[in-house]
């Protein structure tokens, strides 16, 4: 509670945030930059592709990591993440439907700009997810049971998934596959500002739900005995999960890793677990850590760029291996 | 403000068909009174505390707090009146005890709100009041199991509320930390004069300090004063079964001698002699029986030895465990 401690720790993350937006969007041209020469088709390349991939990249950082904390608080459970409620299972369905189901039948289907076919498919898939979760819950006590039917959905979607892949050609299945990697760099100007809606969205419910997650960490009833409408908070946090894990599998597909990993970096970097402060923990070093993953899958190799879940695994699996054997440092929030 | 806390006609459990308290209870519990609960396990004794922090709804009657129906107040209202410390502690997640205290906070702070100077003073005092000061930047998991419940405590202080109720917080700790848990109740019942209500197994210390005792057997609840329910002979029915006596010189139950045990004449005095009475006792004999003719065993303060009659032999040892072996030779009816 004392925001003295915590000052200098947020002081570092904003500055290093900053060093890395300002990385993200002008690397390469920094020699113009500081000369004061930017050429048009430079100032073009920067406002069209560099802007939109950074803010997604911001985005989807902030949106996964403040989804995972509240997953793994409401469900106690440290492995939790932003995907737990099936929510990308239900993206990928849309799109596999839309990529290789549609072709199919001979129909296509591609809408464009903030509303391409990918984007459509993806958020309907999230939203029917999000809806069949919600009216099982609302039949479940227990939340590890909510937990257990999302890995059934899960499963179910790509059940079907699988089918659509074993009797698509070959062209529509790489372009799924392609999908399922995760890109910032899908999205586009107009794209970006709707993403931006649905983010702050999210992220503007989530404020109000900081000192419930507090009182969920210990569980249902003393959430209840401590003055929690239990059930409207899981219900407001669903909510919130929703609308910022949905807006980033239907903008940027499903990113791995983030969602599970940044939470722990979190926690052990704020050395806190009230959520009014890895809040905004969650916020600063999930877009770090996005945005680093952005850089890095583009100056890793310069001919190609590398596709975003690649880094994030890469980034991620090792912090959660690390998580994982000492035991000590796993603590859900 | 009149702030009783009056059951009424409260019938309670998990569903209709089988409730858990069957006959209609009524009780009152003031403020600056300490309310034990006692009773056999299954009896109904936490679904009641549930039932009185609307953790469970009642099948019937009502609960109120003044003139307040406890169960038609919003959730924050109802938990500015009324806390409530489950048994154990194994939900508390693995934080620093500080945030523990400050989780008592939220019917303060609501939904929104973060901690301001009232928020930090009652956690304070919380702190204080049950002294686990100097535990606050640990970490909830890595305190014993009595500093545990002193944190669980504050919590519940920190919340500030008039009632509060407490599951058998006395379980599963060692003697001191015990009696510092039933210190701080008393203290907060007396000085800050809040309603308690608890549950508990230790039925000794509950009439130690109970103002007020409801026990819960199979089919009626009785209320009262300890020491009424005590000429009642409440207590020993509470358990049904002829092993369990009541006490009343020890106050505590014990339990009725077996019947087959073997009756041996005990004489000597001091601190060696009642050990080793407790000895004879669990190995089965029934010691003070003064007309025993077969087996007498003679102790003195003073020395190491054990003089021991039997079948008119006499055999003197001189170390407890050599003692236990005799003894043991006569339940096995071998010479000595």
């Amino acid at each position: 509670m004392n925001s003295g401690n915590y000052f200098f720790k947020f002081l570092v993350l904003v500055i290093v945030f900053t060093a890395f937006i300002f990385i993200a969007v002008f690397f390469g041209y920094f020699s113009d930059l500081f000369s004061n020469s930017l050429s048009e088709w430079e100032y073009i390349s920067i406002s069209q592709i560099r802007i939109p991939r950074t803010v997604a990249a911001i985005l989807s950082g902030i949106a996964l990591s403040v989804s995972g904390m509240q997953m793994q608080s409401l469900f106690r459970n440290p492995l939790a993440g932003p995907y737990v409620l099936g929510i990308s299972s239900g993206g990928a369905l849309g799109v596999s439907l839309v990529t290789m189901g549609l072709s199919l039948t001979g129909i296509t289907f591609s809408g464009t700009g903030a509303f391409s076919g990918v984007v459509i498919a993806s958020a309907a898939g999230c939203l029917l997810f999000m809806l069949i979760i919600f009216s099982l819950h609302l039949k479940i006590r227990h939340p590890a049971t909510v937990l257990v039917a999302g890995i059934l959905l899960g499963s179910a979607a790509s059940a079907i998934v699988e089918i659509l892949q074993y009797i698509s050609p070959e062209r529509n299945v790489k372009s799924f596959v392609v999908w399922t990697m995760g890109s910032l760099s899908s999205v586009d100007t107009d794209q970006m500002y709707v993403f931006i809606v649905f983010v702050a969205s999210g992220i503007i419910l989530s404020l109000f739900l900081n000192n419930v997650l507090n009182t969920l960490r210990s569980g249902d009833e003393y959430a209840h005995v401590l003055g929690t409408n239990v059930k409207l908070a899981r219900i407001l946090v669903f909510t919130s999960t929703g609308l910022l894990t949905g807006s980033v599998v239907a903008f940027c597909g499903p990113i791995a890793f983030v969602g599970v990993a940044v939470p722990h970096i979190t926690r052990l970097i704020i050395g806190s677990s009230n959520h009014r402060v890895l809040f905004w923990g969650n916020i600063l070093c999930g877009g770090i850590i996005m945005l680093l993953a952005d850089i890095s899958s583009r100056i890793m190799f310069s001919e190609i760029q590398l596709p975003v879940n690649a880094i994030t695994s890469l980034i991620g699996i090792p912090v959660i291996l690390y998580l994982v054997l000492s035991k000590n440092k796993i603590s859900f929030s | 403000m009149n702030n009783i806390l009056k059951i009424s006609e409260l019938r309670t459990g998990y569903d209709n068909a089988h409730p858990v308290i069957k006959s209609p209870f009524s009780a009152t519990a003031e403020p600056g009174q300490i309310t034990g609960i006692i009773g056999p396990n299954g009896s109904g004794k936490t679904t009641l505390l549930k039932t009185l922090c609307c953790l469970i709804k009642p099948l019937s009657g009502n609960v109120l707090l003044g003139n307040e129906n406890i169960t038609l107040l919003s959730p924050l209202e109802r938990a500015k009146r009324i806390s409530y410390i489950m048994t154990g502690s194994s939900v508390i997640p693995d934080i620093k005890v500080s945030e523990v205290v400050e989780m008592g906070r939220f019917s303060g702070t609501g939904w929104i709100r973060s901690h301001n100077q009232t928020d930090k003073i009652l956690c304070e005092n919380a702190t204080e009041r049950t002294g686990i000061s100097h535990l606050l930047s640990k970490r909830f998991h890595a305190i014993s199991d009595g500093e545990k419940q002193r944190v669980l405590f504050a919590m519940a202080l920190a919340q500030n509320t008039q009632v509060m109720l407490f599951d058998e917080p006395a379980a599963f700790l060692d003697i001191p930390a015990k009696h510092g848990i039933y210190k701080i109740m008393h203290d907060i019942s007396r000085t800050d004069n809040k309603t308690i209500i608890f549950s508990t197994h230790d039925i000794s210390n509950a009439i130690a300090i109970c103002d007020k005792l409801w026990a819960f057997s199979e089919n009626k609840i009785e209320s009262g004063l300890p020491e009424y329910l005590g000429i009642k002979n409440v207590f020993s029915m509470l358990f049904p079964d002829n092993i369990l006596l009541f006490d009343t010189e020890k106050m505590d139950y014990v339990t009725t001698s077996i019947s087959n045990s073997i009756p041996v004449d005990i004489k000597g005095d001091g601190t060696k002699y009642k050990w080793t009475v407790s000895l004879l006792k669990r190995l089965g004999f029934d010691p003070g029986c003064n007309i025993s003719a077969v087996l007498s065993v003679i102790t003195n303060e003073n020395d190491d030895k054990w003089i021991i009659n039997y079948n008119s032999n006499q055999v003197i040892v001189s170390s407890l465990a050599e003692f236990e072996e005799k003894m043991k030779c006569v339940i096995n009816k071998q010479p000595l």
